[in-house]
């Protein structure tokens, strides 16, 4: 179906382009944030990515989903506009990751209320590389495949296999670090 | 547990998902994609229209000077002797000529970059 709206909105039909902005917009702006870290700069961003796709869309072939063409789109626009400001992160130890942080994390995390997991769950992406919080949104909130992740971040499939892998792991060393500390805010 | 099947960090990347909040973002996007067509539509018949239509004009004014010029009445006729005289006669034409051939290289350039979809 996108195939044939690609093809009326070359015919003229710019209306159709709407549909694309309300399937993607929401997911587009997920990963502009994660590179940039400012909502405002994201939505900029967004607007270009859209707009840079309706000027190119006689480009796009079809040999990939739209999605993982589109999102490219955002990648490079958000990298070239955050190059000079990229949020600085610390790297983690590669400390091994014990099954039981897991296992508790689970715990923990399924007992706070909704809008305390989406505090903790940003603080803790905010706390990554922006490239493995990339990796996990693209793997995990929009399931793509680690083909087309690679396709995206025009990272090879070997690294993105192994960098989701570290993500994944970084991720709960992170936020047991934040729910450490914040346990420990929350004594008397 | 694999990165494939690890439901803690599915639900917590889902917790993650970010929303626009502007509520005017597809209209204002919107906006500017008809801006953007416009700007094309008028570029594109520059491109197709304009320039060419502009390069006959020039041609006729050139040839008809000579004409003018070359005969003794007003009447302009279209002799073998008047089109010799006007194809021989470049040096007082040679900054029109010019004009010519940089509203040709204009319009190459336009319609290359709309075919591209550049504009």
């Amino acid at each position: 179906m996108e195939l044939f709206y690609i093809q009326q909105i070359i015919a003229g039909e710019s209306s159709r382009f709407s549909y694309f902005i309300n399937t993607y917009k929401d997911f587009a702006f997920s990963i502009a944030v994660r590179i940039v870290s400012n909502p405002e700069d994201a939505e900029e961003i967004v607007q270009d990515a859209f707009l840079k796709a309706y000027t190119s869309l006689n480009q796009f072939r079809g040999k990939s989903k739209f999605s993982t063409w589109f999102y490219r789109i955002v990648v490079n626009i958000a990298l070239n506009k955050a190059r000079k400001k990229l949020v600085p992160t610390y790297e983690l130890d590669t400390v091994e990751l014990p099954e039981y942080l897991v296992a508790n994390m689970e715990d923990t995390y399924r007992n706070f209320t909704q809008t305390e997991r989406v505090k903790y769950v940003h603080l803790g992406l905010q706390r990554l590389k922006w490239e493995d919080a990339l990796i996990l949104t693209l793997y995990y909130l929009d399931e793509h495949t680690v083909g087309e992740i690679a396709e995206i971040t025009a990272i090879s499939p070997d690294n993105v296999k192994m960098q989701l892998h570290r993500a994944r792991k970084k991720m709960y060393l992170v936020l047991s670090e934040i729910l450490k500390t914040e346990t420990i805010n929350l004594l008397p | 547990m694999n990165e494939a099947n690890d439901p803690l960090i599915k639900e917590m990347m889902m917790d993650s998902k970010q929303f626009i909040a502007n509520s005017a973002f597809n209209n204002l996007l919107m906006n500017k994609i008809r801006k953007h067509d416009k700007r094309k539509f008028i570029l594109k018949s520059v491109a197709f229209y304009s320039i060419p239509v502009l390069c006959t004009v020039i041609l006729l004014i050139l040839f008809s000077r000579t004409m003018v010029r070359n005969v003794d009445s007003i009447t302009l006729e279209l002799t073998a002797e008047n089109v010799v005289q006007f194809f021989t006669s470049f040096t007082d034409k040679l900054h029109l000529l010019f004009v010519l051939l940089l509203l040709v290289i204009a319009q190459q350039l336009l319609s290359l970059k709309v075919r591209r979809g550049e504009v």
